[in-house]
């Protein structure tokens, strides 16, 4: 009979996220070293597709809104990504804050054991709405700032929105949650240092990682670019503060690979958000959507069919 | 935050919470953590909740399949590792 206590390193890294935050990340951590056969590490739920920005490079940008999603079918979906052994879940847009029911949503999930995220713009996330959030068992805040310098961020969010998500960075922190920056790259940017001065910048302000994307357009990104990325991430912060879609040293992408999964406000779901071919409905349960997204060879589920035959 | 700590033999550094069947303990002065085995956090559990060792190990003895004997020393040995991981203090081990 073995009583079997193993250890690993929970640590964060700068900053100080509350102890409960602290044990929720340590959790997590044990669950992923223990998914059950292709369930993905995080579920992304897009609650809303309204948004109170029109950042030029966002995908969305040019779609009308449709409805948000509805409470109940959001306390099923959380419900089965529970019971299916997912381990977190990550509420996403359109913009979260902007839906009627989120510090409910995030107690809903946190409740059900789940580690529990939100993505933002971080334009109205203050000090109050962030304590609120992590009093419902909000862990993390993934906060988008897509340059180091205000006139690169204003550029894509609009005048104002860089001094926005800058305080929501610092709300966040003072709240006792872990941030990281969410930043979207252009090619273009890959060779300008960019990353590197991101990287920098989020440490700075407190930031505990940088989550790095790639400007995906509607017809569908670059196939060599997600690889490219990932390089020139570990170039600029060897220390894995920042990350991209592809680890290092691997060929497929987290979608691909089967470890996130994402369901928009109508419970359509995809591999990714950035996804181009949506997979199925939500409805009838998500562990058939398990196991990741087989794209054609060399290619991101953030391609579409039309790129890739173009590139044979 | 984490499970309540009704015995004062865990450390004070130490925050815990169960995570399906198993228990997560952090310590959150050396930022490491432990993930118990069911075995871990049957005892676990019940040491938390401030049950003495010896009936630790007669639920354990009877749940497992086991001899009181061997439940006994299994329990015993079980805090002992955890005393000298720092997550209990050792004084205070009864």
């Amino acid at each position: 009979m073995s009583s079997g206590a193993k250890d690993g390193k929970g640590a964060p890294g700068p900053g100080k996220p509350s102890p409960r935050a602290l044990l929720e990340l340590a959790a997590l951590k044990a669950r992923l070293l223990k998914l059950p056969e292709g369930a993905p590490g995080t579920l992304y739920i897009a609650l809303t597709s309204r948004c109170d920005l029109s950042c030029r490079h966002c995908k969305y940008r040019s779609s009308p809104p449709g409805p948000d999603m509805p409470f109940g079918e959001l306390r099923r979906l959380l419900e089965n990504a529970a019971s299916s052994g997912i381990p977190r879940a990550a509420f996403f847009g359109g913009e979260p804050l902007l839906y009627p029911r989120l510090e409910q949503a995030v107690r809903l999930a946190s409740g059900l054991g789940l580690f529990t995220q939100l993505d933002t713009n971080g334009q109205t996330l203050d000090a109050g709405r962030a304590g609120e959030l992590a009093s419902a068992g909000l862990s993390l805040a993934t906060i988008s700032l897509h340059s180091a310098e205000e006139a690169g961020h204003d550029a894509l969010g609009g005048p104002g929105s860089f001094r926005k998500a800058v305080a929501a960075v610092s709300a966040a922190l003072r709240a006792g949650l872990f941030v990281h920056v969410s930043s979207c790259f252009f090619s273009a940017g890959l060779s300008s240092g960019e990353p590197g001065r991101l990287a920098a910048f989020a440490r700075g302000l407190g930031a505990h990682g940088v989550r790095a994307l790639l400007y995906s357009p509607p017809e569908g990104g670059s196939a060599r670019l997600p690889r490219r990325l990932s390089r020139t991430l570990a170039k600029a912060a060897p220390d894995g503060f920042s990350r991209g879609c592809v680890r290092p040293g691997r060929r497929a992408c987290a979608a691909a690979a089967g470890e996130i999964l994402f369901t928009d406000a109508e419970l359509n779901v995809k591999s990714c958000p950035y996804a181009v071919r949506p997979l199925g409905k939500a409805t009838a349960g998500l562990s058939r959507f398990f196991g990741g997204e087989r794209a054609p060879a060399g290619l991101f589920p953030c391609h579409s069919p039309g790129r890739s035959l173009r590139r044979r | 935050m984490g499970e309540a700590r009704k015995n004062k033999a865990i450390s004070e550094s130490v925050s815990w919470r169960k995570t399906g069947e198993e228990a997560v303990l952090l310590d959150l002065e050396t930022s490491e953590y432990y993930s118990l085995n069911d075995t871990g956090t049957f005892i676990w559990e019940r040491f938390a909740a401030g049950r003495p060792l010896s009936s630790i190990s007669e639920e354990l003895a009877a749940e497992y399949g086991v001899s009181a004997g061997q439940a006994a020393r299994d329990a015993e040995a079980f805090l002992k590792d955890l005393a000298a991981l720092k997550i209990l203090n050792e004084g205070d081990v009864k």
